[in-house]
């Protein structure tokens, strides 16, 4: 038995030996290489509607997978030169190109709880999409809450506003942040001078309340003199669920290691993108004056 | 009312044996290794005058009914012993051990191997009622090559007709175009709920404990329920009831050491086996730091109690564990997982009269995973169980030869406690302390089979099994018919034909991109229907005599329901809140299998092939529209050879011909606002869910066993395994990647994870 032990330590410890050099010895193969198709190139659309005045189109087209494309190429995406009109009340309003890709249109009468299509025409290319503007939702309380303590500050917003009744609604929440105080404190000012970022994105069904729906939002990486807006929005069951697996793309390591291919809900045809009409209650906030 | 109609017949049926008749003499009792009086399993105890034989049950007994007369020959063969002839008495009904493999006169150890062989599985098969079943040899599975020499039999069982593999080197298989987690794996008849360690690459069976393994791709007895697609059934052995003998062998990532003897010569024995990797000591020697290791342990204890009873106590004990420990000056924290499954099982059979024999099993398993974590002011520690406690009762009565009757029941209670998260410091924002809630659920089964030839050439096999389901709100009924019959052209032909429902009362939760350890079961609910399979399969077998070889082929449909997935978006990793996620939908699978094999002789090994096709329908995915399942491999071939060079040499390969497994690319990619208008992202477009396939791969492994000379010392005996995996070095695609060329663009590859693997190993026995 002692032969025995001993025979098999030393064939243990020359097998260590030898382990270290076939570890090293193994050899990772070369990838195959492997073709895809990319999908054909198609028009994608982002929409903005301000009631009483305006919708604005961005029109760009899809790329391959396989090209090397960041935010700076944006720019060489957008499609310029094509018809885009507007139907609703049994008139169509045709665009204007204001700049490469961005498409404009006037008209006092775009209001709520009109139905509006979409037609672009770019070559060959024909998209449409079609939108219901629903009804603005104003918050009833919307209220900054700065809690301050010797080494930190908290800072919340309480906001509130009521469902509207006998119909099924979804709402969207921004929070967005901007540095340094603004004179006059304006959507103008807030909005269209400089870079504001996006704080918190809650997006809400309204079978998660009954009535009235309030939160506390918790708000983070903010400084004493910023300013901020909140804005709610009536928006559409396809947007939310586009946002919903928008948010569920991102998020987290576990979310990214954890995703399956999504599909992205649009109300695109022959397309990609989304034709939303929703249109913010939005209020303004001075930090420094909490 | 059907199911009491149901019940009512299954009652009539298990309470009708004792009028049935009771004439001619009885011969039962056990068949065993002379050697090591372990019971044999699956024996076949002949009677060539009369033409009519029996097999032995899985604990090693049998019974037959002859006509009275005072002397017969009876022949006791199985495929790994040879052949025994002896001469018994039929004037009375009586109780008799064979012994197999001995060197007693009554079996002629030496003539007979050289001039009857006996008979293979594949030669059995002919008559058997049994279809779609795979017999796993255990000897053979050990010269087989094997990723780091380390012999795995769940990789041996993907080599067979039906059974896909996952992704290259994992223990995770798909029976007959069934998901992953519709297998019921069960050693001693514990679930292993989780049976892979090292993330799955390697099983956690112990090869040196294995007595038998058979898998069920369909055709299921009565008597197994559960899973949708397969029953894989693993017995250990009892432990040497003569002799005091180790078993072990040192490989490249793991050592194993199993003991097995007397407590009490002939009446009891013990079987105790560990296994440990070693990757990270022999690393250590080297400087590097790879704190993982798994470990196992099998137990068992064998008693015969008296002549008509015996006692086993099994276990199985196994964990993986990593300890990632920071060193002082390091910033990184601490980190570390520990995951395992722990069984235990104690049955007591008993032998009520030479024609009806019951094994009683009361059955403990749990599964269990702890993830722990801190560092920077923050720690997390993630928890998740499952434990059943089971009894089951099941009988066997033989009739006659012809005629032979299975019925029981079993009751398991499942404790789900999934997701346990207890975070402190700044992770507690994105991880919310969760006591997951204890979700409790009983599921029973009654059962009952008949075996019966209703001539010499046409068997049948017909069951009725009754699953239940009781959860906190609803209660599930399940009626589940199983039907196998062969109908035998000669003694070298025959067809087989069956048809089956299962019923499976849990689901992984798992992302269906990765397959980790740490996936959670999942009871069925109010809201989440069990899944049902119903399959039909027919086979052909020939068997030829001259080549020793078999060939088997089969063709099957299943029509699946209520399969589980997931909503598109969904956050399934340390959630508990599943079912918000889940959506049920159907699929179906059909194909054809072909297997020519070589049991005996020289030269033995199989070549499968499988053409299969599978799908799935679920409304929310995929846009309504059918789409293929990920591992639906339209072709899968392997080939697998030993040849006996030397009576000390022996050389093996396995070849591999597969479809690559179905993916859902990134095919183009445009760019959108995010919610607030803020910026811009990139949004992928994808092609319809798993619309394209990874590119078809194959690969060579080889492996030599080298033995001692059987001389030098006849107690002890050694062999050295030297192989080598993916010998050409070929990528198996696993996944597609994107990888970044000279011109900043961008390409599609497929890596593979495994390439030219080396091995050493070293087997012992005395």
């Amino acid at each position: 038995m002692n032969n025995f032990f001993s025979m098999t330590i030393t064939r243990f410890v020359a097998l260590s030996s030898i382990l270290s050099f076939f570890f090293l010895a193994s050899c990772r193969p070369k990838p195959i290489k492997i073709n895809v198709e990319s999908a054909p190139e198609k028009l994608v659309i982002y929409t903005q509607l301000i009631p009483d005045k305006s919708i604005i189109v961005s029109l760009t087209h899809t790329f391959s997978a396989l090209e090397g494309v960041t935010e700076a190429d944006i720019e060489s995406l957008l499609v310029s030169g094509a018809q885009v009109q507007v139907k609703f009340n049994g008139e169509t309003f045709d665009f204007q190109e204001i700049t490469p890709g961005i498409y404009i249109s006037y008209n006092e009468a775009y209001q709520y709880n009109q139905e509006y299509e979409l037609t672009i025409t770019s070559g060959s290319e024909v998209v449409t999409a079609k939108t219901m503007m629903l009804p603005k939702v104003d918050f009833t309380t919307c209220l900054p809450q700065v809690d301050k303590f010797p080494e930190d500050t908290n800072v919340y917003v309480n906001v509130a506003f009521n469902d509207i009744p006998n119909v099924n609604n979804w709402y969207l929440i921004n929070v967005y942040r901007k540095t340094g105080t603004f004179n006059p404190l304006d959507g103008l000012n807030f909005f269209q001078t400089g870079k504001n970022s996006s704080l918190t994105t809650l997006l809400v069904s309204d079978k998660e309340f009954n009535g009235s729906y309030e939160k506390k939002v918790a708000l983070e990486n903010l400084f004493h003199n910023d300013s901020i807006a909140v804005t709610v929005s009536n928006i559409n069951e396809k947007y939310f669920d586009y946002l919903k697996a928008r948010s569920a793309g991102g998020g987290n390591v576990f979310t990214q290691l954890n995703l399956e291919p999504i599909s992205y809900p649009t109300n695109v045809v022959n397309g990609y993108g989304f034709f939303n009409a929703h249109y913010p209650d939005i209020k303004l906030f001075d930090l420094g004056q909490f | 009312m059907k199911l009491k109609i149901s019940y009512t017949i299954l009652f009539l049926f298990m309470v009708s044996f004792a009028a049935l008749s009771q004439e001619n003499s009885t011969i039962s009792g056990y068949v065993r290794d002379a050697k090591s009086h372990e019971v044999v399993l699956f024996a076949k105890i002949y009677f060539p005058e009369l033409k009519t034989g029996v097999m032995s049950n899985e604990y090693g007994f049998f019974s037959i009914e002859i006509p009275r007369k005072s002397e017969y020959e009876v022949q006791v063969t199985s495929a790994d012993f040879p052949l025994l002839t002896d001469t018994i008495s039929g004037l009375t009904t009586q109780t008799l051990d064979f012994s197999l493999g001995g060197e007693s006169g009554v079996n002629e150890i030496e003539e007979v191997v050289v001039t009857a062989k006996s008979k293979s599985d594949g030669q059995e098969n002919i008559s058997s009622t049994d279809i779609s079943l795979v017999k796993i040899s255990i000897e053979e599975a050990k010269l087989l090559p094997a990723i780091g020499g380390e012999t795995d039999v769940l990789k041996v069982a993907q080599l067979m007709p039906g059974i896909n593999r996952g992704s290259e080197g994992g223990t995770n298989f798909f029976v007959r175009g069934g998901d992953g987690d519709q297998n019921l794996i069960l050693v001693d008849e514990a679930t292993v709920y989780n049976p892979g360690h090292l993330f799955g690459f390697f099983s956690v069976f112990n090869p040196d404990v294995i007595k038998e393994m058979s898998i069920y791709k369909g055709g299921f007895p009565a008597n197994y329920s559960g899973r949708l697609s397969s029953i894989t059934d693993i017995r250990t052995i009892d432990g040497d009831k003569n002799k005091f003998h180790a078993t072990g062998g040192i490989g490249m990532l793991s050592s194993r050491l199993t003991l097995e003897g007397p407590i009490l010569k002939d009446k009891m024995s013990f079987m105790i086996s560990g296994r440990r990797s070693y990757i990270d000591q022999v690393l250590k020697l080297v400087g590097q730091n790879v704190p993982f290791y798994f470990y196992d342990l099998n137990a068992k204890i064998n008693y015969n109690i008296g002549p008509k009873d015996r006692l086993f106590i099994s276990s199985y004990f196994g964990n993986d564990v990593l300890d990632v420990s920071s060193n002082e000056d390091s910033l990184s924290g601490n980190f570390g997982f520990k995951l395992g499954n722990f069984t235990q099982t104690v049955r007591w059979t008993h032998v009520f009269n030479p024609k009806l024999f019951s094994y009683l099993s009361l059955i403990h398993t749990r599964f269990k995973y702890d993830i722990e974590g801190n560092g920077f002011g923050s720690s997390l520690l993630v928890r998740s169980a499952i434990r059943d406690i089971g009894l089951k009762y099941d009988f066997q009565y033989f009739h006659s030869s012809e005629l032979k009757f299975l019925y029981g029941v079993q009751v398991t209670n499942h404790n789900f406690k999934p997701s346990v998260i207890n975070t402190t410091g700044e992770i507690s924002d994105y991880l919310k302390n969760k006591d997951a809630k204890l979700i409790t659920t009983f599921e029973t089964n009654a059962y009952a089979d008949v075996r019966y030839d209703i001539t010499t050439r046409w068997k049948i096999q017909a069951g009725l099994s009754l699953p239940t389901s009781i959860t906190a709100k609803k209660t599930y009924f399940g009626i589940s018919p199983r039907v196998n019959t062969t109908f035998i052209v000669s003694e070298n032909q025959s067809f087989k034909a069956s048809i089956s429902r299962m019923y499976q009362f849990m689901h992984r939760v798992s992302s269906s991109s990765f397959a980790l350890p740490t996936d959670l079961w999942y009871p069925v609910s109010a809201n989440v229907k069990p899944q049902i399979a119903d399959q039909a399969a027919v086979s052909y077998n020939f068997y030829f005599p001259r080549l020793k070889s078999s060939l088997v082929i089969e063709g099957y449909y299943k029509y699946m329901q209520n399969l589980t997935e997931y909503k598109e978006g969904s956050q399934i990793i340390l959630n508990d809140d599943f079912e918000q996620y889940l959506i049920q939908g159907t699929g179906w699978a059909a194909g054809t299998e072909v297997m020519f094999r070589r049991e005996k002789g020289r030269i033995t090994g199989w070549v499968a092939y499988t053409l299969s096709w599978t799908k799935r329908h679920f409304d929310e995915l995929n846009g309504g529209e059918a789409f293929w399942a990920k591992y639906d491999r339209r072709h899968y071939l392997t080939a697998v050879g030993i040849v006996e060079i030397n009576k000390r040499l022996s050389f093996s390969a396995i070849f591999e011909l597969a479809s690559g497994a179905r993916f859902t690319p990134i095919i183009g990619q445009y760019f959108q606002p995010n919610a607030g208008l803020t910026d811009v992202e990139i949004i992928p477009i994808y092609s319809k869910r798993n619309a394209y396939r990874l590119s078809m791969s194959h690969r060579l492994d080889i492996n030599f066993v080298i033995k001692s000379k059987p001389k030098k010392n006849p107690r002890f005996s050694s062999e050295w395994h030297i192989g080598a995996y993916n010998v050409y070095n070929r990528a198996t695609p696993f996944r597609i990647k994107l990888e970044p060329t000279t011109d900043g663009k961008f390409e599609y590859t497929q890596p593979g994870l495994f390439g030219f693997i080396p091995s050493i190993g070293y087997n012992f026995k005395f």
